[in-house]
């Protein structure tokens, strides 16, 4: 307790001389500035002050006042008390964080034990894919909404976009792990069932004695696991689900370059489809109309003859 | 505890014959490699006879004499490129039509850009196709065409033939998805699944490698990992190895498909189901199978998963004409066109059915053949002789579903796609 009271009073003592030495400073500034320099007159302005030596004395008056403020213990004691928070206000940062990391860890350690569980040969439905669910929902409590402050100022459209590109990046990854793990799924199956079809053949003495024959078993026991594999809900919602971030990611991505590209001279994709439709509909107008011409043409060639 | 009954001996003394093999194959792989390899496609002589935007009508340049006197238009999907049809010299469908007489006229749809984004299914079947179409009846003095459309082009080609019936004599449809209420192809459950409309906001047109990756996904381990161990293993030869890179060109080149266009049939196809319904409008105008009179023949694969038989084999009985027939190859997708055996039933079999319905066309060139107006100083092909009973136009001459339709599970294990080519070249 008294360690902590000296030590508070250190920093104050501190905090007055380096206030003084502060306000010294800018009053010798102000002396020795060239706008207190009676003999400084610019030759084409006689009688009057430069606007560089006025900004500068009004820009050392005001560093000289603050200083003076700063001298005042109350406004000492009051900036102390706001550099004592400041460690309060990152922990309640990094609080977010480390929470967050702990669930983290808790939810894959509970997870990652039931992968493999349910992946019995050629089934694939029910799996448990858990984990990459779990991922997702920390990753859009936690921190999706970090990207989602509202931006303010001249770029903030700009810093929007950009900050939901890195969101949808981050989102992205763990859809892909998820499908990337559906289909090593089959792999991982068939090799199980291989290796008991082994053994089954093997006991019964008719092992094949061929490389080739090993390899025709696996590769017709790892299509079967594909097959049925693309044909369960779970995949076809792992499939619709990567192509739906794929899709966000991609536009999220061109909004980013469409950006860049405004500052160069180059056509942004967006532009080029607005001419791309005019051209569209001109041509076809333009076709339509020509095959009328060459019917009227034709009649009335007929008609004269 | 059971001890497994199998010699380690033996195992053993395969590994190491397979060792040997394995280094023969390199030597021979290097040398193949780092040799001159002819991969060239499509070098069936042709010359670009009409131009519109990006299209371009390809006229084939005839090696011996035209004998049907119907010109043949064929209509690609905008899915990959025509060039499939003509992939080498000694497996082309091209030739087999060239040399079987038939004056080939085929639509390059070209390489659709970012300005493509707004064409509709109806800029290409009313405009662009029907423009073709008036552009060869024109040329030819013919009053009408034959039609021939290859799976997405096939649906342009229906669609086309069900609103200008009276430009087209005969319609082809091969491997043409025509009823969209299936699961039997993962492409329906995807296509179904996904939401284009987001997908065309995001990307203007569908890119060409986005759809790639689609297709590789159909079947990751036929088509990337077990095709790659095929071309491992036999790349020490140069015939099979130049084949090879021949079929990864055409795979790998894809165009982008117009957005517009991909978004009209993602969702009045695949999702709505309205073209077999005759609830399709396209340019404001209602597609009514029914108009369809003229004969049709119907290819489509048994082992297609792009376009499986549930979706191409409803339309001979939705049409309105009588003389319809349909035929089904134990192949998939690509197969029809490419593997050897089909080489052999596909396009003669096309030659023949045209011929027998080239009419007065045909007794006139046959007639003038007779009075010796035509000398062909490159040998014609030698249509084989059919028996009887096959010459007559036969309402579903081949029995559907001849053989059962396998079930979910057996499709598995049925040859894929990578397995036809593999199997091909």
């Amino acid at each position: 307790m008294e360690e902590n009271k000296s030590k508070k009073r250190d920093m104050e003592a501190m905090m007055q001389e380096w206030m003084k030495a502060s306000s010294g400073l800018w009053t010798s500034m102000l002396k020795s500035g060239p706008a207190s320099a009676p003999d400084f007159v610019p030759p084409d302005q006689e009688g009057k002050k430069s606007r560089y030596a006025e900004s500068m004395e009004a820009t050392l008056k005001r560093m000289q006042s603050a200083s003076s403020a700063l001298n005042d213990p109350k406004m000492a004691d009051a900036i102390l008390k706001g550099l004592n928070t400041l460690p309060e206000f990152f922990m309640k940062i990094s609080k977010a964080g480390w929470e967050a990391s702990a669930r983290i860890q808790e939810k894959v350690a509970e997870k990652a034990g039931k992968i493999g569980q349910k992946t019995d040969a050629y089934q694939f439905e029910n799996l448990d894919q858990g984990i990459f669910k779990v991922w997702r929902e920390i990753y859009e409590e936690e921190f999706s909404q970090y990207f989602k402050i509202p931006q303010l100022g001249l770029t903030r459209y700009y810093q929007e976009r950009l900050n939901h590109l890195l969101d949808q990046s981050n989102i992205l990854k763990p859809t892909l792990s998820e499908f990337l793990y559906l289909l090593y799924l089959p792999m991982e199956k068939s090799m199980k069932v291989f290796q008991d079809k082994i053994e089954a053949l093997s006991k019964e003495g008719n092992a094949p004695d061929k490389a080739k024959d090993y390899y025709n078993l696996w590769i017709k026991i790892l299509e079967g696991h594909y097959m049925n594999l693309f044909k369960s809900p779970e995949y076809l919602a792992a499939m619709g689900e990567l192509i739906n971030q794929m899709e966000i990611y991609v536009g999220a991505k061109n909004d980013v370059l469409q950006d860049v590209l405004q500052s160069l001279p180059i056509p942004t994709n967006k532009e080029m489809d607005n001419i791309y439709k005019d051209l569209y509909l001109m041509k076809k107008r333009i076709k339509v109309l020509e095959k009328k011409l060459t019917q009227k043409d034709k009649s009335q060639t007929a008609e004269s003859s | 505890m059971d001890q497994p009954k199998i010699s380690l001996d033996l195992i053993l003394a395969n590994i190491a014959t397979e060792a040997e093999k394995a280094q023969d194959t390199a030597t021979k792989a290097s040398e193949v490699l780092l040799g001159p390899l002819e991969t060239a496609m499509a070098t069936t002589p042709y010359d670009v006879v009409y131009e519109e935007d990006r299209v371009k009508l390809k006229h084939y340049r005839t090696p011996g004499d035209v004998t049907l006197k119907t010109p043949l238009l064929v209509t690609y999907a905008l899915i990959n490129r025509e060039t499939m049809l003509d992939l080498q010299p000694d497996r082309s469908v091209v030739q087999t039509f060239l040399n079987g007489g038939i004056d080939l006229y085929m639509i390059d749809w070209g390489y659709p850009t970012r300005q493509d984004r707004f064409v509709t299914i109806d800029d290409h079947v009313n405009g662009y196709m029907d423009n073709i179409v008036d552009y060869i009846l024109e040329k030819t003095g013919a009053p009408k065409i034959n039609l021939m459309g290859i799976c997405m082009g096939g649906t342009f080609s229906v669609i086309y033939t069900a609103l200008h019936p009276e430009k087209i004599k005969n319609l082809i449809t091969t491997v043409t998805p025509t009823n969209f209420d299936t699961d039997k192809g993962l492409l329906h459950v995807w296509m179904r699944a996904i939401d284009t409309d987001k997908i065309i906001d995001t990307f203007g047109n569908l890119p060409g490698d986005v759809m790639n990756l689609g297709f590789l996904m159909l079947n990751p381990a036929r088509l990337m990992i077990d095709k790659y161990v095929g071309f491992f293993e036999g790349m020490g030869s140069k015939s099979f190895v130049e084949n090879f890179v021949r079929m990864e060109k055409w795979i790998f080149d894809s165009p982008d498909v117009p957005g517009a266009t991909f978004r009209q049939f993602a969702n009045d196809f695949y999702k709505k189901n309205l073209l077999i319904q005759n609830k399709l409008e396209i340019g404001g105008r209602r597609v009514d199978l029914k108009k369809i009179t003229m004969p049709l023949l119907n290819y489509y694969g048994m082992y297609d998963h792009l376009v499986p038989p549930e979706a191409c084999n409803m339309l001979t009985k939705c049409v309105g004409s009588s003389d319809t027939e349909d035929v089904s190859l134990d192949t998939g997708h690509i197969g029809i066109y490419v593997s050897s055996k089909c080489q052999r039933e596909f396009a003669p079999k096309i030659i023949r059915w045209l011929r027998e319905r080239d009419g007065e066309q045909r007794a006139v060139a046959v007639a003038a053949e007779a009075l010796g107006e035509r000398s062909s100083p490159v040998p014609r092909l030698k249509i084989p002789s059919r028996p009887a009973a096959e010459k007559k136009p036969a309402r579903t001459a081949r029995p559907r579903h001849e053989k059962p339709i396998p079930t979910r599970k057996e499709q598995n294990i049925n040859p894929s796609l990578t397995q036809v080519i593999q199997e091909t070249i």
